[in-house]
């Protein structure tokens, strides 16, 4: 399984703050992957180094096989949508399909046309008069009707309210349903990505704190609860994520490195929504392994 | 991209092509009447046999007069409308980021949108110069001032070259600000202050002015030319204030005889000017200076729209 996208180090800086710091991420082909961090952990200036419109400071990146440049194969292999959903205030729909046509030797007309016909988005009307929910959709419609190979959408719902917010994601898992499409969506809700996708990448404080499929990260990630004892053997073996200790009672969130064999912890199912918080409330990204031994609590 | 040009641009287009034209039939007609009264102004005045000097003309016609003085500012207009919102509300609105994201180069895409910016400015500001400059021939037979400021900025080749200047201060301060507001104050204030500057500054001194010390013809200064200014001048000094005119000249009768009285006590008068011949090679200069300003401008404008992050 060849990597769609891959970054080794990544870092981008403005002025003396690091957005992006250190990321080493590698995304298979042909998936669907959330990112997911915290405002201002970094998502959007990853997703804008990944589509060649900011400069890393350090690292390199990869992008279907090639460093993001300013030429047509790089170009028309990427498509993104920004997060405010930048369009022509002042265009109809008709006017960005044409605009597409124009800008995309792979334009494919029917797909792009054929979406907003089925969601019964009026083609004439200018687009400051469409909702919210609609114009993501002339702009989704926009990047599917390009045909890229990687799809990068920075918080596509985050400015739509919760119907407007599940048409437009499903409408999103038809479209990538068949083919090789890979997607890349970026949100600060888990709820969002659940529905659709098969990967995730966690982002916090500038840096990856996890990359993996969610499948193996729902079954590598449990909640280990026990009458108040001491946490260092499940430490030396596995990693501890976040902590909480009353007078009576341990909860341990946990990244299992195996079976848990003391049969004093109690090992409860995670939600995905809650290994995501522990790894937003843990300061330690997973590559510095030898550093979660002193997560304090 | 000619698509997209077209689609960005074809409003603004009609709208000054409109305009322009209302302007050219407003000066063909003018033009060609303020010709015809002046031509039998003087035909009539010389078959009288009177001194056509103090002819009384076109007193009617100061609306239009003051509408063609006020072409000084179309090339800030274009600089404004044109300049400062090509590139400047791309990124306002964020539809740099959607250009970008096609699949067309930034570096094809800029070099659209800055030749298209340069040549509708270049256009404009030449067809509003040749119109303008035609109307205004009667009036400088008339006048014979073309050389003065206000004239000179409108006629000839250095309104096309403000025009440019413009265009090209508007679409770097777009770039330099990525908000439409703002840069449309910088382009006005960077605007005028250049202008005014080189203007009073640096425009008087492309060639050394002339100075001619007691002129024989009365006035001084040779008709066309651009006159600074006429000095009294008692024993190599400039007179400042009110003068003490010696016993005797006062009462020399005529103004020659006067004047000669006046020499002969140490009084000259001393003119400085460009003559009138120097027009053009101050056109040529004054366009020069400003078209190399607008390369910088637009070089600068290419680096960080290449350079800088979207």
């Amino acid at each position: 399984m060849s990597a769609a996208l891959a970054t080794y180090g990544l870092g981008r800086r403005f002025g003396s703050k690091w957005a992006v710091q250190d990321c080493t991420l590698s995304i298979p082909e042909g998936r669907v992957c959330g990112l997911v961090g915290a405002n201002g952990a970094g998502k959007t200036t990853l997703l804008r180094m990944l589509a060649g419109l900011s400069t890393p400071t350090t690292g390199d990146l990869e992008v279907c096989g090639r460093r993001p440049c300013d030429d047509v194969a790089f170009l028309s292999d990427v498509g993104f949508l920004a997060q405010e959903i930048p369009l022509h205030k002042r265009w109809n729909a008709e006017d960005h399909l044409r605009f597409g046509a124009a800008m995309n030797p792979r334009w494919d007309d029917d797909v792009a046309r054929e979406r907003l016909t089925a969601l019964q988005i009026p083609l004439q009307q200018p687009i400051r008069t469409l909702s919210g929910g609609q114009r993501a959709q002339v702009a989704l419609a926009l990047c599917l009707g390009k045909r890229p190979r990687v799809l990068l959408l920075d918080e596509p719902v985050a400015a739509l309210d919760p119907l407007a917010r599940r048409e437009f994601l499903s409408s999103l898992a038809t479209a990538v349903a068949d083919g090789d499409l890979t997607v890349v969506l970026s949100s600060h809700l888990v709820t969002d990505l659940e529905r659709i996708c098969d990967y995730l990448v966690v982002v916090a404080a500038s840096r990856t704190m996890l990359a993996a499929d969610i499948d193996d990260v729902l079954a590598s990630h449990r909640l280990l609860t026990s009458a108040r004892r001491d946490a260092s053997v499940i430490e030396r073996d596995h990693v501890v994520l976040q902590r909480e200790t009353t007078q009576r009672q341990t909860d341990l969130w946990v990244r299992l490195n195996g079976p848990v064999h003391d049969p004093a912890w109690q090992v409860n199912e995670l939600s995905l929504e809650d290994i995501v918080l522990a790894y937003l409330g843990s300061q330690h990204p997973l590559e510095q392994k030898q550093q979660l031994g002193t997560v304090a609590s | 991209m000619t698509w997209l040009i077209w689609r960005q641009h074809r409003m603004q287009s009609a709208a000054a092509s409109v305009m322009l034209a209302a302007f050219a039939i407003l000066l063909a007609i003018t033009g060609v009447t303020m010709a015809n009264d002046y031509h039998n102004a003087l035909s009539s005045c010389s078959q009288r046999g009177v001194d056509c000097s103090g002819l009384t003309l076109f007193r009617g016609d100061g609306a239009i007069i003051d509408l063609v003085n006020l072409t000084v500012a179309v090339p800030l207009l274009i600089g404004v409308f044109w300049g400062a919102t090509s590139i400047g509300r791309e990124y306002d609105s964020g539809t740099n980021v959607l250009a970008w994201t096609q699949s067309v180069s930034r570096r094809r895409w800029l070099a659209a949108k800055i030749a298209t910016l340069l040549v509708t400015s270049l256009l404009a500001g030449t067809a509003l110069s040749v119109m303008v400059t035609w109307w205004s021939k009667t009036l400088n037979l008339y006048h014979g001032n073309r050389f003065d400021p206000l004239e000179f900025d409108i006629q000839g080749l250095s309104p096309v070259a403000y025009t440019l200047f413009a265009a090209a201060l508007g679409l770097l301060a777009g770039v330099a600000w990525r908000r439409v507001l703002p840069a449309i104050a910088t382009t006005v204030g960077g605007f005028v202050a250049v202008r005014l500057s080189i203007e009073n500054w640096v425009r008087p001194h492309y060639e050394t002015a002339v100075t001619v010390l007691d002129p024989t013809v009365g006035k001084g200064t040779p008709n066309g030319a651009w006159s600074f200014n006429t000095d009294l001048i008692y024993k190599g000094q400039v007179v400042d204030g009110p003068v003490r005119v010696p016993t005797g000249c006062a009462g020399s009768g005529s103004r020659d005889a006067m004047t000669s009285c006046l020499q002969q006590h140490g009084f000259h008068f001393r003119s400085t000017f460009q003559p009138a011949s120097r027009y053009w090679p101050f056109q040529w200069i004054e366009a020069g200076i400003f078209v190399g300003i607008s390369a910088v401008l637009v070089a600068v404008a290419v680096y960080l729209v290449l350079r800088r992050d979207a």
